[in-house]
């Protein structure tokens, strides 16, 4: 479950943009990053607010944009207007680096109901853009061949990664990509992802640059950890991540057995049902993994629930 | 009972006379229990004690709805006499209610013609206001208290889609008018999606009949057909509609704040995390909890928050001496908005503000001698 919305991003703190207060205090414009969302009872639209927050002197310098909530009740609306919005007002932010879509806690719409759209046109609109965040994947799509120079990250966080997704993603011609987040979630949201669906990725041949890899959220976590046997992307990772997920002692004797990890720099575990013992084990072999979180390892394995469902 | 003795016994060196609900929902005689002049009266909660709830319920098996009020559950004197205690099960709670109100209309009545109408520690009345959500919403609302929008009392589950439809509001909650903490709560949204509920209710069929039950567990309900049951069966219960207004979260899950307020200051606060749309003192968090909230809200923040509490008691429950409000925090931890107001919600037993607990607090606030007191268990 999503509880919390982002208070920092690449490093600068997020705050939320509250146009009546806008002025009151000084902002550093380069080093702030501004959350922009609807309240449960917002008067104005989406574009109005954007129109506000466009208003505001400095706004140039900005260096990257957080979007919360961008439909007022319903959440029948689709993110197709933000899109829109950001494209138009391309020339008005040309500091630009990074867009966060869809900063949505689960009290204020499930993540697998936030309707989302086809956010190609912020590749063509914003060439210097480097971070990519997308949070629910209902009508999300990032165009059939994807392509951007600059981009250095994409994460995507969903209860449930549609395969055709994943096959957008991996066709995409991302050369300067150095950290990839997919959160593959179950398939009771159309987390229908296989671990074949996975190879290529595996292969290490399709981002030349990447270094973070996250496969989080996954019910498959104990069979990923299994896949990743050999897998010749481990080669160029720094950074591995497969939290959130429902992996057990299955999966942590791969991880275990896996002679790979013990050059990476960072392996995030957290939320696991990993017995204590296996843990440990864990962190005697790769020192720098963070078994966090964990749940009881006990639970039977149909009951072992990743972190963000729904 | 006892932590509120316990309490009177250590700071004043009294002990209160007591009266057991049961002789006074029973109409068993019992003011010769209590002798004249007692400077206090303090009514204590009837729950959890199920010969005083079948008392309750077969007093209000006879009494009539006022006019205007809906068809809500009800059932026969006899069939109330042949329940036996059936744990988590929901009995008809308007029903309950109207026992309840009417023994403490007798209650009042009697403080009345003995000289006691003063010595209310909390007056009846506004036990009862507190105990019926729907009058609860409008006192507040009256009081200029930030509460969630309410869309109404709907009859029956067509009526609360109407309700929502009109507002253009896609996520309330339906709280039972009469229910105490997350008994009976549904949380429930309508999309493209489809519509879902949470509550932590099951409903079983059994002798012809569907039943109701808390369970601790919280279920998920999807699809018209499925939340169509649920709801019905909840609505029968008088359900007061409220906007869902989103809560913030700690890394745990969402949470609300229950926020006891004594003697016109706000004293101990708890955190109340939930896995889900819902919170309840089952789930409660910690100091740790607390502390973060606290620095969230900042101290500013933290300070208007206790203030709302403390208005809120002032302006809608002014002769009041406690009572406990659950308030939510919104996702910018900056907006509060007060969501119940319980009459009964001082039990947080080694909860302790500046070194006291609630009952020590309502004891020095009281500010008298040995109250009586209306209890659920007698002594």
């Amino acid at each position: 479950m999503i509880t919390e919305h982002a208070t920092e991003w690449l490093g600068f703190p997020v705050r939320l943009f509250a146009p009546e207060e806008a002025g009151e205090k000084p902002v550093d414009w380069s080093r702030t990053i501004f959350r922009l969302a609807l309240d449960w009872d917002a008067t104005m639209d989406f574009t109005e607010l954007f129109a506000a927050f466009l208003e505001q002197p400095g706004v140039e310098q900005t260096p990257a944009i957080v979007i919360g909530k961008f439909f007022a009740e319903s959440p029948e609306d689709t993110a197709e207007e933000v899109v829109e919005s950001l494209v138009t007002a391309r020339e008005c932010l040309p500091a630009l680096r990074g867009i966060f879509l869809g900063d949505l806690v689960s009290e204020e719409c499930e993540v697998s109901w936030i309707n989302q759209t086809d956010v190609s046109p912020l590749f063509t609109a914003y060439p210097g853009l480097e971070h990519l965040r997308l949070r629910g994947t209902n009508r999300l799509s990032l165009g059939r061949r994807p392509r951007h120079a600059r981009l250095r990250s994409l994460t995507i966080e969903t209860g449930g990664l549609p395969p055709a997704l994943l096959g957008e993603v991996l066709a995409g011609d991302f050369p300067a990509l150095e950290t990839l987040e997919l959160w593959l979630g179950t398939p009771s949201y159309g987390g229908d992802v296989t671990l074949l669906d996975l190879q290529s990725l595996l292969s290490g041949k399709l981002f030349p640059r990447l270094r973070h890899l996250g496969l989080r959220d996954s019910e498959l976590a104990d069979a990923l950890a299994a896949g990743l046997a050999g897998a010749p992307i481990l080669e160029q990772l720094e950074g591995l991540d497969l939290s959130l997920g429902n992996l057990g002692d299955a999966g942590g004797a791969a991880l275990l057995a896996n002679p790979a990890l013990r050059r990476l720099q960072r392996l995030n575990l957290r939320h696991h049902y990993l017995s204590p013992r296996v843990a440990r084990a864990l962190q005697q072999a790769l020192p720098f993994v963070d078994v966090a979180e964990a749940q009881d390892s006990q639970t039977p394995e149909e009951d072992r629930y990743v972190a963000v469902g729904e | 009972m006892e932590g509120f003795s316990q309490a009177l016994g250590r700071l004043r060196r009294q002990r209160p006379r007591l009266v057991p609900w049961l002789w006074v929902a029973g109409r068993v005689p019992w003011e010769h229990l209590l002798p004249d002049g007692l400077p206090h009266l303090r009514l204590e909660s009837p729950g959890r004690n199920w010969p005083v709830e079948q008392q309750l319920l077969l007093r209000g098996a006879d009494l009539a709805e006022p006019e205007g009020e809906g068809r809500w559950r009800r059932w026969s004197a006899g069939a109330v006499a042949a329940l036996s205690l059936d744990p988590g099960r929901v009995l008809p709670m308007r029903q309950w209610f109207l026992g309840w109100r009417a023994t403490l209309e007798e209650l009042t009545a009697w403080a009345n013609r003995t000289g006691g109408a003063g010595r209310w520690l909390t007056p009846p009345a506004q036990v009862l206001l507190m105990g019926d959500k729907a009058a609860c919403q409008a006192a507040l609302e009256g009081a200029g208290v930030p509460v969630p929008p309410a869309l109404g009392v709907p009859r029956d589950f067509d009526d609360l889609w109407e309700l929502m439809r009109q507002a253009g509001r896609s996520r309330v909650f339906l709280k039972p008018c009469h229910g105490s903490s997350a008994s009976g709560v549904v949380a429930l949204e309508a999309g493209r999606g489809g519509v879902q509920a949470f509550s932590t209710l099951e409903l079983t069929a059994a002798e012809g009949e569907v039943r109701l039950y808390n369970r601790r567990r919280i279920q998920v309900w999807r699809g018209l057909t499925e939340v169509r049951r649920l709801v019905s069966a909840v609505v029968a219960e008088r359900c007061l509609a409220q906007v869902w207004v989103p809560k913030a979260g700690l890394a745990g899950g969402p949470f609300d704040l229950r926020v006891v307020v004594i003697g016109g200051r706000a004293r101990q606060v708890m955190v109340r995390l939930g896995r889900g749309p819902l919170t309840n003192s089952l789930l409660g968090g910690g100091k740790a909890e607390v502390a973060a909230v606290q620095e969230r809200m900042g101290p500013a923040g933290w300070a208007r928050l206790l203030t709302v509490c403390e208005q809120t008691m002032a302006r809608a429950f002014p002769g009041a001496l406690s009572a406990g409000l659950d308030v939510l925090v919104e996702p910018d931890f900056r907006t509060v908005r007060v969501l119940e107001v319980n009459a009964f919600g001082d039990l947080l037993p080694r909860l302790l503000h500046e070194g006291r607990d609630t009952y020590s607090w309502e004891v020095l606030a009281a500010n008298g001698a040995a109250p009586a007191q209306v209890s659920a268990t007698g002594a």
